[in-house]
């Protein structure tokens, strides 16, 4: 019964979305977003079973975003961009572990603070071009990740790399869920001792209970994301974006018109690694997992794939692709092959669907929204 | 005193001599050609100009300014601007977008000395009065040049769907927008029919007049050349081969054998 409305509802949610971006007239169109906006608030209550996988996509969502900027916008590309996200997830954490800073400041300058390192290492490596900014890229993922696997592990988590409770985002509703706690208990004692039936929300109250961290988590991942998009459709509309797409289309032109494509660059590079930065730091005070595994060149290629099945450059694509990617992966695939050959299946699955996105629709699902609202615009005119 | 000045510029390749001791005075307020068959380094005389290239030897100097000191990017503020013999349009961005990247350097939301570009940047990044403030007026100014040239409705597609004689014309307007000093174009008539090429002459000749912009043009097509050029400068396998008067070049003797060969062949 719960899974036939969770499933319900979350057809309906995907509904929402898709006729917000399609539609064009405007009250309909705010109609249906409102709708989606519910159904974004709702969703952690209805279909709490997903929210872990939820927020993983919501980070990835952010991590895609980044290199979108890099990629799309400035046509940069970087194989390596696990490393960004694991610096970031580093510099977070000896923040809080170490200068005892609160837990959003330190998210926020593990953000500035790759940023910087991004700016930094962009300087040499940006020299490079197609082919060769690949390969170096790839080779700055390999320092990096050496680096915090035999080096920073240690000095920032002493054995464990493991995130200390007090540290992590659901921490901030830990009172609730004692709270909820107590009056399940209190629920309980009706039931079992005083004999009443069990209130129909009881189950309710129960997942919630059970979930409530996940979904602090997913309240607060999913504003900085909304901040963060605001940000670089800002950026991205004005001065700084317009050069990075200027250098991408034509860097001899853009340097005739004034743009220091070095700077600039490294700008790309920069701000590309702020979005991982943010992306690591929430990673480590969500997960809580830190060892080098976590940062493997897999999420690089995987962000990049991404990027590449949304759309690129565009932020609504690096969403798309970071949701559809997360949601095929970690729930679809489970859910029809849930035995354990069903696992290995399902990895083959997920890379026959990469290929078959790019072979038809190379320029991803996000373009092929807009030639269907095209289309749709034109039959009705 | 002249506003471009070149002395004695050589450009080796490897062991190509592209640009072989060329000499140059281009005086304000003149429309210059520069001619010469394929391949005679006349693109590669812009590309040393503008700094792309390190010139091998020689001096370039404009309004009185060591060129040599300078980035290619920061050619521009010396009020130099120029377009491409194949297109160099920023194809995915709109015609609007083309036009406000070439207002870049003057696009400053927060003009604080030394942090400014750090404060315009959070201006920029939260839509902050004063961005929108410099946004409106470029888009302004943007638009003001796309009436000039008669270009007004496009701004909102993009570049790379417009036909081929609109593009050249849009790559002119984004090197107009920089209100430079000094306009180079390398073929501005390529690919143009003979009206369009007739109206790019009138049009060449109100901007040197109405906007006092000096003009120097690579071009191959001779009636457009003879009929705006006040003086032409002609160059075959890198090497300068006559300069003067339309009516001088037309005559001479070595310009015709550099673009018809020999008589006895």
């Amino acid at each position: 019964m719960t899974t036939f409305i969770s499933t319900i509802f979350g057809l309906a949610g995907m509904l929402f979305f898709f006729l917000a971006f399609i539609k064009d007239k405007p009250s309909t169109k705010r109609t249906y977003k409102m709708l989606a906006g519910a159904f974004i608030l709702l969703f952690p209550f209805i279909m709490t079973s997903w929210v872990q996988g939820i927020n993983t996509a919501l980070v990835y969502a952010i991590l895609a975003i980044g290199l979108n900027i890099l990629l799309g916008n400035a046509g940069q590309i970087s194989l390596g961009h696990a490393a960004f996200y694991a610096v970031g997830a580093y510099i977070s954490s000896a923040l809080v572990l170490h200068a005892e800073l609160p837990l959003f400041l330190s998210i926020l300058l593990a953000g500035i603070g790759t940023a910087i390192v991004g700016f930094l290492l962009g300087t040499p490596v940006l020299r490079l071009k197609g082919h060769f900014l690949g390969i170096a890229t790839l080779g700055l993922h390999v320092l990096i990740y050496n680096l915090v696997k035999d080096k920073l592990k240690g000095v920032v988590f002493g054995a464990s790399a493991k995130m200390p409770e007090v540290h992590k985002i659901s921490y901030l509703t830990k009172s609730w869920e004692y709270s909820l706690k107590n009056s399940l208990s209190s629920l309980d004692y009706q039931i079992e001792i005083l004999g009443k039936s069990k209130p129909f929300y009881y189950d309710f109250v129960d997942t919630i209970t059970k979930s409530i961290g996940q979904i602090t988590e997913y309240f607060i991942i999913f504003v900085i994301l909304v901040l963060l998009v605001y940000m670089a459709r800002n950026i991205l509309r004005t001065k700084v974006g317009r050069a990075l797409a200027a250098l991408r289309d034509s860097e001899v032109a853009a340097r005739m018109l004034g743009v220091n494509i070095a700077i600039f660059k490294n700008i790309a590079f920069g701000l590309s690694a702020f979005y991982a930065g943010i992306a690591g730091a929430i990673y480590a005070h969500t997960t809580g997992a830190l060892d080098e595994t976590s940062f493997e060149l897999t999420i690089s290629l995987m962000i990049l794939a991404m990027i590449i099945i949304g759309g690129i450059a565009t932020i609504q694509g690096a969403i798309i692709g970071a949701f559809f990617f997360q949601v095929l992966n970690m729930q679809v695939i489970p859910l029809i092959f849930s035995s354990g050959k069903g696992q290995m299946l399902g990895s083959t699955i997920m890379g026959l669907c990469v290929v078959l996105a790019v072979i038809f629709v190379p320029k991803g699902i996000v373009y092929m929204l807009w030639q269907m609202k095209i289309k749709l615009t034109q039959k009705r005119s | 005193m002249a506003l471009l000045e070149i002395k004695d510029l050589v450009m080796r390749f490897g062991g190509l001599t592209a640009i072989d001791h060329l000499n140059m005075k281009i005086e304000e307020g003149t429309i210059v050609a520069l001619i010469g068959p394929n391949g005679a380094g006349k693109s590669t005389f812009f590309n040393c100009v503008t700094r792309i290239y390190e010139v091998t030897n020689g001096e370039l100097y404009f309004n009185n300014e060591d060129l040599r000191k300078y980035d290619p990017h920061e050619i521009i503020k010396l009020g130099i601007a120029r377009s491409f013999q194949n297109l160099e349009l920023f194809d995915n961005l709109t015609v609007l977008n083309n036009l406000l990247v070439a207002q870049h350097l003057k696009i400053k939301p927060v003009k604080t000395p030394g942090v400014g570009g750090i404060l315009s940047f959070f201006s920029d990044m939260f839509l902050l009065p004063s961005t929108k403030k410099v946004e409106k007026e470029a888009v302004m100014e943007a638009l003001k040049i796309l009436d000039l040239l008669g270009l007004r409705g496009i701004e909102n597609l993009l570049v790379s769907i417009l036909p081929y004689g609109t593009r050249k014309l849009i790559e002119l307007a984004r090197a107009l927008i920089t209100k430079p000093k000094f306009l180079m174009l390398d073929e501005p008539a390529a690919g143009l029919n003979e009206k369009e090429k007739k109206e790019l002459g009138i049009l060449l000749k109100r901007i040197r007049d109405e906007l006092g912009i000096t003009l120097l043009v690579i071009e191959h097509d001779m009636s457009l050349v003879m009929s705006i050029s006040e003086y032409i400068y002609v160059l075959s396998f890198g090497k300068p081969i006559a300069e003067g008067k339309p009516s001088e070049v037309q005559n001479n003797p070595a310009v015709i054998e550099a673009y018809l060969g020999k008589e006895e062949e």
